[in-house]
């Protein structure tokens, strides 16, 4: 994960998955072309062109922003998340053609050079109605291409994590310009409500799946323990509210804390995945390791780090157990401090559940 | 006590084999709902889309046509189709050049191109040559544009006329009048674009008038027919980089209205003449 890197690292699903991103892509503008060429036969290649692969562009862009939502509310959804990049270097290379024959179309073969007049042509830039839209879809694009040139592994590595989430929520303001492209532009040319109608509720839906997963977070974060501390212990739960080689998370002070069970012991770490924030304490403890939902990095529980060669170090936190109940100490070790895990004697168990 | 605990007993981890049953069963149904919408999609679309114009661009195919070339009020070709009461018919097609630019390029070119015994051609004293054209045509409701080939290959013969074979202009005075409409270009509008007006097109028809290409207001009456009237300024000279403010909007444009031949044209200063209407 983190020792060398690959262009891609290749596995069966992620084939599965790109031959899927592929087999869409080609599906949806063959249906596109041909639907013109029945229904409109009119209408010129070009333009046949720059209007389907800025639909299908938009599309797709819809559907990046609703997979991680849609993966936080239902995990069966972890599978479209685990490559999403992929999804999102397929969707900048369709909204690029379509970039690139607009630009082609409306601004090259006149007396400005094609990257000036994009700018220069329409210069009612005080006016809302008349606004120049094409800059505003330039600006998303330029936007698009730099997360998807720094959309692997070895740019996360570099700029580090907190640097590279940031530019990747850019994509917000990259949907954004293209929500006003497109009102400033198309929809001002179809007064048919076939453009605005399905591009708002498709708005209102993201926003609502938004709104849905966050509230998920905030009611865990609200809901969090507070009992008394005992020597800066907090007594988080009991032994068995967590099931085998499964965590609890909690969030204790600043900290969300992953506590894991697993082959009659109790370790807690860090619940920020160190690739791009993932969620740790939904993940699964498997051949030792702690492994992520997200995208499957894997961590030593005790360590407070990943399994030799990889690099990548967690915060670690003490544990204790008192009768059948889990203490943690909030206060954190440095990244990659091992910690002796709390074993599970017997007795602590209660024999019989109900 | 509230701690958060994750309840599924299935693990998805992408870069094993195969995922577990339940969310494999999972995520083919929504690929298979994601594959009806690769069809659903672009069909609901194409069929929302508003219908095109019927306009065409004979784009690839070269013609050869005949006629006189005057750059009064635009660059034109004259083409005489038949004769009416021993007069000629004259139907002018606007010249244009390769891409965003207008005839008088390629005019230009001709003209430092001919043979340099007959006498100077400039401007209007090319019109009284005949000419064979190479080109291809543009045309919609009525209208026809002759977009010139580029380089060598334009002029096919250029022969120099006796006084008095030209077919005269027919121009008519129809008065001082008010016209609302929108200014395309009529390189796009007549064939080469689809949509070639509105906003969506506007830099484009800015970019193209601002090469040359003949402006014209779109006029519709009630019944939704369209009058193409070409816009000059008040001597007829080109005004193109004067009106690119008011190209692919709703305007009001106040001036001379006339007759050329086969076309209406509006002599107005666009300082004044030419307002927005919102
Ligand atoms: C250099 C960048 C871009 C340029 C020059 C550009 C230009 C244009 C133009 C001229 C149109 C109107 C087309 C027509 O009416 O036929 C249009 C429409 C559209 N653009 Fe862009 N665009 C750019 C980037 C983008 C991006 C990044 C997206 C988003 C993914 C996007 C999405 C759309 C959509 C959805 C439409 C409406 C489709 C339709 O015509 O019905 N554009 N764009
Ligand atoms: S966030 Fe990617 S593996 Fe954890």
């Amino acid at each position: 994960m983190s020792v060398h890197y690959r262009a891609v690292q290749w596995n069966r699903q992620k084939r599965i998955y790109d031959a899927c991103i592929v087999g869409g892509i080609v599906a949806f503008l063959a249906v596109f072309v041909l639907a013109h060429r029945a229904l409109h036969p009119e209408a010129t290649t070009e333009t046949v062109l720059i209007r389907g692969t800025a639909t299908l562009a938009l599309v797709m862009l819809h559907g990046i922003l609703a997979i991680g939502p849609l993966a936080r509310i239902d995990r069966r959804f972890l599978p479209f998340l685990y490559n999403r990049r992929h999804l999102g270097v397929a969707m900048f290379l369709v909204a690029a053609v379509h970039g690139v024959l607009s630009i082609l179309q409306f601004h090259s073969l006149g007396d400005e050079f094609p990257l000036v007049s994009l700018f220069t042509s329409n210069t009612q830039y005080t006016s809302l109605a008349d606004f120049p839209f094409q800059p505003l879809g330039f600006f998303a694009l330029v936007i698009l291409f730099f997360m998807a040139a720094t959309s692997h592994d070895f740019w996360l590595a570099n700029l580090s994590p907190r640097v590279w989430k940031t530019l990747h929520m850019f994509v917000y303001l990259a949907y954004a310009l293209v929500v006003m492209h497109v009102m400033l532009g198309a929809a001002q040319r179809d007064s048919s409500p076939w453009l605005v109608g399905p591009l708002a509720a498709a708005m209102l839906g993201l926003v609502v799946l938004h709104v849905a997963a966050g509230r998920r977070e905030t009611r865990f974060d609200a809901g969090s323990p507070s009992e008394t501390p005992d020597e800066g212990f907090v007594d988080l739960c009991a032994i068995d509210d967590i099931p085998e080689d499964r965590a609890v998370t909690a969030c204790l002070g600043d900290e969300r804390i992953a506590v894991f069970r697993y082959d009659g012991k109790i370790s807690a770490i860090s619940n920020v995945c160190r690739h791009q924030n993932g969620p740790l304490g939904e993940g699964k403890v498997i051949d030792g390791c702690v492994t992520c939902p997200w995208h499957g990095f894997q961590y030593l529980p005790a360590e407070g780090r990943a399994p030799e060669p990889f690099t990548e170090k967690l915060e670690t936190y003490d544990v204790r157990i008192d009768g059948d109940r889990v203490l943690v100490n909030p206060t954190p070790h440095p990244e990659g401090t091992a910690r002796p895990p709390a074993v599970i004697r017997e007795r602590d168990v209660p024999e019989e559940r109900s | 006590m509230s701690v958060y605990r994750t309840r599924e007993s299935e693990f998805y981890v992408g870069y094993h084999e195969k995922a577990p049953p339940a969310t494999g069963r999972f995520v083919r149904v929504v690929v298979g709902v994601i594959a009806v919408a690769c069809v659903v999609v672009p069909l609901g679309f194409t069929a929302a889309q508003r219908p095109f114009s019927t306009a065409t661009f004979e784009f690839g195919s070269l013609r050869e046509l005949s006629g006189f070339v005057t750059r009064d009020p635009v660059p034109m070709l004259r083409v005489v189709v038949g004769y009416a009461q021993g007069e000629a018919v004259v139907v002018s097609l606007p010249l244009l050049a390769p891409g965003k630019f207008g005839g008088a390029r390629v005019l230009d070119a001709i003209e430092k191109m001919i043979d340099p015994s007959i006498p100077p051609v400039l401007s209007q004293e090319v019109a009284t040559l005949e000419v064979t054209l190479r080109g291809t045509l543009v045309y919609h409701d009525g209208k026809t544009l002759f977009e010139l080939s580029e380089g060598e290959e334009t002029p096919v013969s250029v022969d120099v006329l006796a006084e008095g074979a030209l077919p005269k202009v027919k121009v008519e005075s129809l008065g001082r009048t008010t016209l609302r409409g929108e200014i395309v270009d009529s390189k796009c509008y007549f064939g080469v674009m689809k949509p070639g007006l509105g906003k969506p097109h506007r830099s484009c028809a800015i970019r193209c008038i601002s090469g040359g290409i003949p402006p014209v207001l779109m006029v519709r009456n009630a019944e939704g027919d369209a009058d193409y009237i070409l816009v000059v300024g008040p001597e007829r000279e080109p005004v193109n980089e004067r009106i690119l403010d008011y190209v692919a909007i709703p305007v009001e444009v106040e001036g001379e209205l006339e007759r050329f031949d086969d076309w209406l044209l509006i002599r107005t200063d666009p300082a004044s003449g030419i307002t927005p209407v919102r």
